[in-house]
């Protein structure tokens, strides 16, 4: 269903690329410029990157080149995603924000009607959230807050249909299993990204990784999907799951 | 009656058990000063102007006001009184109501759509934003943290350009490179001297070397086997040296500066380790109050987490310092009580660190003077090295494979040193440094390899 169109890169050269939208995911694209492939998403704020991606103006859109060694999402969607939690008009807490290079493709496929309230607690890196990403895109809430004080954000976020998170702390299931207790939906979802280097470095990361699943599943939620991230980011995984049904 | 007391960035609302809001404070519509306004709120202080909201819940007959964190607590214990007060992070009524604020709000026409109310939630975020941002850049161990950076860059530099001119007025004169081992003063040299004819004995006391060897550099340069430098080629050189020199000048006063600030960010750190080391431990850190929140174990290891990592993935020895090796009476002591002291230092350190994170007083120099005292009961009470155990080889160096365990350790942990590149299979990755071993797959084969073997 994809033709070959004529795209114009940021620095004014033409290309030939074809685009189609991702088979399975809402608000994600392919663009592929011979043997290049890469994922994108339509930019809700045009003429900006937030980190050197690629940008290709096509029929009056413009896309931005998503790249999946620099953002967790992207690579588990290469790396076999059945399943995205996060569509079109979704609202996301984001905890973990960074500098927002995750949180601005999110920000692009949750589109107008969505919002993302990224948490971030790193000074140095939530300046640049709040610079290069929220100021232009006004679907993001920042909020400068440790998300292991679930309560000191209640009065900003409301419950939300889903939880992505991506913190480096030993305890980082246990936090947002609690943040997931004060805001998610009913039948929402969770995105996890299980860093096993920052729960226990002495540990072959595959146990890790089945023991957090563990945890989330004798707190009450289902693992859907456990996706190992290599080659774009070692010894991580993405566990995608929901609140189990109460029989 | 029973209420609950829910604080938004539109305004303090209090509601009773049926829904309704019954009492309420609207906060400014413009972002700027309704986040003014809110971060008072969370901080449990209601700003004056909203006195009569107080007063009006006051005369409202209520039992008990249920809240759902600290800081609206703390405010509701302003209006109702301690009794009256009940804070139940979990309250499923107050989780409803939060739900629905937002269309509570649009139909009671205090907002004119949800969608208002969102763009309105996160312009004061956005602003809140701006304050923490803000907030940072007025903290002054941040600015010892960059200069300090700025001075290790400088030091990289430095020594690569340093390198550089070595290499370049070797072409020239060649001894004097072994000769005068201090870079900067090889680069006065040459940059005031000019080509080897010029390196004379007196000229090179003039300079500030020491008689003896300005004699053995006058010697060496009369018999150089070095190549002619024409004064065109030497003209550039000397303008790189003087830029070179210029950027130690400025190495000088980063070192200055740092002195300034920690004098007042951190006088006991600098007065127990000095100035530079400090910045470079706040550095590390990222700033001055986590360095007070660090055990002193912690600090004592801060910058060897690669050994430390070693320690916990493979049993290798712990390291015994990481930047605090720096510290001269570390480094210049031999070398089995530098652990010792580097314990004693990090001790100290560390309660020098709360000291300043937490405006102590001044003790600086009375706890440098317990600090050389131990240091110096270690030097007279271990002066001589420990004896071999039995069987031990050597006393210092990281263990070897016999001292771990044997070939079956390395089956069991993952990792690499030294000693596991050279069994890498075909030999790919030695010497080349970093790394570290063959990949983890690579070994994991090998290992089932291995136990299948009849």
């Amino acid at each position: 269903m994809s033709t070959v169109k004529s795209a114009v890169s940021l620095d004014g050269s033409i290309l030939s690329v074809r685009l189609s939208k991702h088979p399975k995911f809402g608000g994600v694209f392919r663009i592929d410029q011979a043997e290049n492939r890469q994922l994108a998403t339509m930019s809700l704020a045009p003429g900006k990157t937030v980190y050197g991606e690629m940008i290709y103006r096509i029929d009056g859109e413009e896309y931005r080149s998503w790249d999946p060694y620099r953002s967790k999402l992207a690579a588990a969607i290469l790396k076999g995603l059945e399943e995205n939690p996060i569509r079109p008009g979704s609202r996301v807490l984001y905890l973990g924000a960074a500098s927002g290079t995750t949180v601005s493709h999110v920000s692009d496929i949750v589109g107008p009607k969505g919002v993302i309230y990224a948490v971030e607690f790193a000074q140095r890196s939530f300046r640049d959230l709040v610079e290069n990403v929220c100021k232009d895109r006004p679907n993001i809430v920042p909020i400068f807050a440790d998300a292991r004080f679930t309560l000191k954000y209640r009065s900003l976020v409301p419950s939300v249909e889903v939880l992505y998170c991506d913190i480096a702390q030993q305890d980082q299931t246990r936090i947002m299993v609690e943040n997931m207790r004060t805001y998610l939906k009913k039948d929402g979802q969770y995105l996890l990204v299980v860093k096993s280097r920052s729960i226990d470095v002495s540990k072959e990361p595959a146990d890790v990784i089945k023991a957090e699943a563990a945890f989330l599943e004798r707190n009450g939620y289902t693992v859907e999907e456990k996706i190992r991230l290599e080659p774009f980011e070692k010894d991580h995984a993405m566990l995608i799951g929901r609140k189990k049904e109460q029989e | 009656m029973k209420a609950y007391l829910i604080e938004s960035p539109v305004g303090l609302f209090l509601i009773d058990k049926t829904g309704k809001i019954v009492e309420k404070a609207l906060f400014p519509r413009n972002p700027k000063d309704a986040a003014l306004v809110f971060v008072e709120i969370r901080k449990g202080v209601l700003p004056a102007e909203y006195e009569d909201f107080t007063k009006r819940v006051a005369s409202l007959d209520i039992e008990r006001i249920t809240v759902d964190n600290q800081a609206t607590a703390d405010l509701a214990m302003t209006i109702g009184g301690l009794s009256k007060v009940e804070l139940n992070e979990s309250d499923p009524a107050i989780n409803r109501y939060r739900t629905r604020l937002s269309g509570m709000l649009v139909r009671l026409q205090l907002i004119e759509s949800k969608d208002d109310y969102e763009k309105l939630v996160r312009d004061v975020s956005l602003e809140l934003a701006k304050t923490a941002i803000g907030e940072a850049a007025t903290r002054r161990d941040l600015f010892a943290v960059q200069t300090v950076r700025t001075i290790e860059d400088l030091d990289k530099v430095l020594n690569l350009l340093a390198g550089r001119i070595r290499e370049w007025y070797g072409l020239h004169f060649p001894e004097l490179d072994r000769l005068v081992e201090k870079h900067d003063s090889y680069i006065r040299l040459v940059q005031n001297l000019g080509t080897r004819d010029n390196f004379t004995e007196q000229a090179l006391i003039d300079q500030g070397i020491p008689a003896d060897k300005s004699q053995r550099i006058a010697e060496a340069a009369q018999k150089s086997a070095g190549a002619e430098l024409p004064e065109s080629d030497l003209a550039w050189l000397k303008e790189v040296c003087s830029s070179v020199l210029q950027q130690y000048k400025l190495r000088e006063k980063a070192e200055g500066y740092t002195d300034k600030v920690l004098a007042e960010v951190a006088p006991n750190m600098s007065a127990l380790i000095g100035a530079v080391l400090s910045a470079k431990i706040i550095s590390i850190v990222g700033g001055l109050e986590g360095v007070a929140k660090m055990p002193a174990s912690t600090l004592q290891v801060l910058g060897a987490e690669k050994a430390l990592f070693r320690t916990i993935t493979t049993g290798a020895r712990p390291p015994k310092h990481g930047v605090i090796f720096q510290f001269a009476p570390i480094h210049t002591s031999p070398r089995w009580l530098r652990g010792k002291i580097a314990r004693a230092v990090a001790g100290k350190l560390a309660i020098a660190a709360r000291m300043d994170a937490y405006g102590g007083e001044n003790q600086g120099v009375k706890m440098k003077a317990a600090l050389d005292a131990k240091i110096n009961e270690l030097k007279t009470r271990y002066p001589e090295p420990p004896a071999r155990k039995p069987g031990q080889n050597r006393t210092y160096g990281p263990p070897r494979r016999e001292e771990r365990g044997g070939r079956d350790d390395r089956r069991r942990f993952g990792g690499g040193g030294r000693d596991r590149r050279r069994w890498s299979p075909g030999g790919s990755g030695g010497g080349t440094g970093g790394g570290g071993g063959p990949r983890r797959h690579d070994r994991r084969d090998r290992e089932r390899r291995q136990m299948n073997r009849p």
